[in-house]
């Protein structure tokens, strides 16, 4: 009697729950056992880049919220950095540091949700309903500083939208002890869980030459034993001075993957403790004393008390993105050919307004020097790169984005041939792909 | 960062360059990614003619959508500065192909993590032409950032004469990150081949209203 075995097809995705967006894979198993993968990408495709050329520098900014929209603040310093660095920009120091905090804040949100996730389509609903829930605490910390959650466009060129509100250090110290009671109750409830070893120890194993052949970075690298960290190889903003580690993994396995992000969440939550410690002085928002209603400058300019004016600023809606937003040099460059002005000198002085002008019109607006440059930074999936080439002009010639999940990606059918059909899911989970940063 | 920047010749030029630089320890390929410089047509002397012929067919100079900066300076841009720092000049040169691919290398110790230096290997392509060789036998990563740059901007290979498309479909019309893909373009919808339309719905369908007499 002979037994005759015939491979078939299976479409898993575009639209399929453990597929984490939109991304199709075409299987040809035998049995349960994967034979071949073919991935096929591009389903959420956008056209960052050829927008970027349409837009002027600071509006790209918006556009980089939605390449890895779960860590959007590392975006935004990514993008400004690269900017920044073709211009010869260098923010003050409050500004760098608030950006490293948000870009931290923004790791801690990334990890947890893809702990959260694949420990979810791994049955442990538990763990991914705790993990959600402090990565909304951080969200909601996101949104008490930038005015959202997800899309939050925080920096700008030569610096970020607004300082940080006073009461944010404390409540940051709340939320990071709840995070950390929650990533600990996660940590009890998958480390040692035998369910969740079976899937993934041993799993969507990767070699080391493998991983660097395809150019993975980031967590993926770090679990084949690489400790290699943008932060640490080539420091920006303020890392030199922070005191973090990079946790390495050995086996390269989904297992590893898994212990390298719950580690450097921990990490994350370090640096931003020590960020807050160093953080030099600034403030927020202006003091009632320091401001007065429109009227009454012009009131005071028809009684001729024209020499106390230069003391006060105008009072404007607080509903204004900008209003209220004290005194900026902390935060931000002071360049007034790249920096927009605040709304209160924007409605407070003739040359606020000029200067707003000036920098919202069209083809005038902030001009960079002709050249190219591209800067690094540590993503949630790894090297985050900008390739910027400006041609002089107020808008950007060229922006490459170097999405870090697309070398993990295109390895997959490395990590997927010749397992078996229950791996996908651990192993797809691991990769953390991101259909918009991959996609752009 | 510090990147060193070599430029060579596409082909075999740049294959043999990158074999050599992978012998030396250049273990990563970071990124691959293309330029089309079609479109740095406002030099210092602000003579733009010429680099706006070279790089756009004749038939479609009339085009407003054809170059941004053309629609630009006839609402009076500001001229670029008369004196220009020598790199910046430099840049405005005209260049000798249209399109210039980048490879960025970098020297990543598996042990310590440190990245021993960044390289960049430049070469410029002209359209039309498959010049540049595939080097998905060095770095398996290759082959996708390859097929994206033929996605993106119809750069062929010699030795991938069939490539596919990374992020867009293949019936695509065009490659949109060349300077003269309009961004305002629409495509043709697409559909199955040969596809027949179904006769008639079977779901959906508004029933007759039932009259009870």
């Amino acid at each position: 009697m002979s037994r005759e075995t015939r491979s078939y097809m299976l479409n898993m995705g575009p639209q399929h729950p453990a597929m984490h967006g939109v991304i199709r894979l075409v299987l040809e198993l035998e049995g349960e056992r994967i034979l071949s993968t073919d991935v096929e990408i591009g389903f959420l495709h956008r056209a960052f880049e050829k927008h970027a050329e349409t837009e002027t520098w600071n509006n790209v900014m918006p556009w980089t919220d939605r390449l890895n929209y779960v860590s959007p603040l590392i975006n935004n310093s990514g993008y400004c950095l690269a900017v920044e660095k073709l211009a010869g920009i260098t923010i003050p120091e409050r500004g760098q540091y608030l950006r490293v905090i948000t870009s931290e804040m923004s790791r801690i949100t990334d990890h947890l949700t893809c702990i959260g996730a694949s420990a979810m389509e791994l049955g442990a609903m538990t763990v991914f309903l705790y993990l959600i829930k402090a990565r909304e605490y951080m969200y909601q910390l996101i949104d008490n500083l930038t005015g959202a959650r997800i899309t939050t466009s925080y920096t700008r060129i030569g610096g970020v939208k607004g300082d940080m509100p006073a009461d944010f250090p404390q409540k940051m110290r709340e939320v990071l002890k709840l995070i950390r009671e929650a990533v600990a109750d996660s940590d009890k409830l998958l480390t040692k869980n035998r369910i969740f070893m079976d899937r993934v120890d041993g799993t969507g194993v990767i070699s080391r030459e493998d991983a660097l052949a395809y150019g993975i970075t980031g967590p993926f690298l770090r679990s084949t034993g690489v400790p290699y960290d943008v932060r640490r190889a080539h420091p920006y903003l303020v890392y030199d001075r922070l005191d973090f580690e990079v946790p390495v993994g050995s086996k390269g396995d989904n297992f590893d993957r898994y212990l390298c992000r719950m580690a450097e969440i921990e990490q994350s939550m370090r640096i931003i403790e020590q960020c807050l410690k160093q953080i030099p002085e600034g403030k927020h928002s202006l003091e009632v004393s320091e401001m007065k209603d429109a009227f009454t400058f012009q009131d005071m300019g028809k009684h001729g008390d024209t020499a106390l004016l230069k003391f006060y600023k105008a009072k404007v809606d607080q509903t204004l993105a900008g209003g209220q937003r004290g005194d900026r040099r902390n935060v931000s460059s002071t360049n007034p050919s790249v920096v927009m002005p605040s709304k209160e000198d924007t409605y407070g002085s003739i040359e606020g307004l000029m200067n707003h002008f000036e920098i919202v019109m069209w083809s005038w607006g902030i001009k960079i020097p002709a050249g190219e440059s591209y800067f690094a930074v540590e993503g949630g999936n790894g090297e985050l790169g900008f390739h910027i080439v400006s041609a002089g002009d107020d808008r950007p010639y060229r922006v490459r984005c170097r999405p870090p999940c697309l070398n993990p990606m295109a390895a997959l059918p490395k990590l997927l041939n010749g397992s078996w059909i229950a791996d996908i899911i651990p192993t797809f989970g691991s990769v953390n792909m991101i259909a918009g940063e991959l996609d752009r | 960062m510090i990147t060193e920047v070599r430029r060579t010749e596409p082909g075999e030029a740049l294959l043999a360059e990158l074999k050599g630089l992978k012998e030396q320890g250049y273990n990563v390929l970071i990124d691959l990614t293309a330029i089309d410089w079609s479109a740095v047509s406002r030099g210092p002397k602000g003579d733009s003619s010429d680099n706006l012929k070279r790089a756009v067919p004749a038939e479609r100079l009339n085009d407003v959508h054809t170059i941004a900066s053309a629609e630009g300076e006839e609402y009076g841009t500001p001229k670029m500065p008369e004196r220009l720092s020598p790199e910046q000049a430099k840049f405005y040169e005209p260049r000798p192909e249209r399109f210039e691919v980048v490879y960025r290398l970098a020297k990543i110790d598996p042990a310590t993590g440190v990245d021993g230096g960044r390289v960049e290997v430049r070469a410029y392509v002209p359209e039309g032409e498959a010049v540049l060789r595939t080097a998905a036998g060095l770095w398996p990563i290759a082959d996708w950032l390859e097929r994206e740059i033929w996605d993106m901007f119809g750069v062929k290979f010699a030795d991938r004469p069939d490539i596919k498309r990374l992020l867009l479909y293949e019936q695509f019309e065009g490659h949109p990150l060349r300077k003269d893909y309009p961004i305002t373009k629409r495509q043709p919808l697409i559909g199955p081949a040969n596809a027949d339309l179904p006769d008639r719905p079977t779901f959906n369908l508004i029933k007759p209203t039932v009259k009870f007499e």
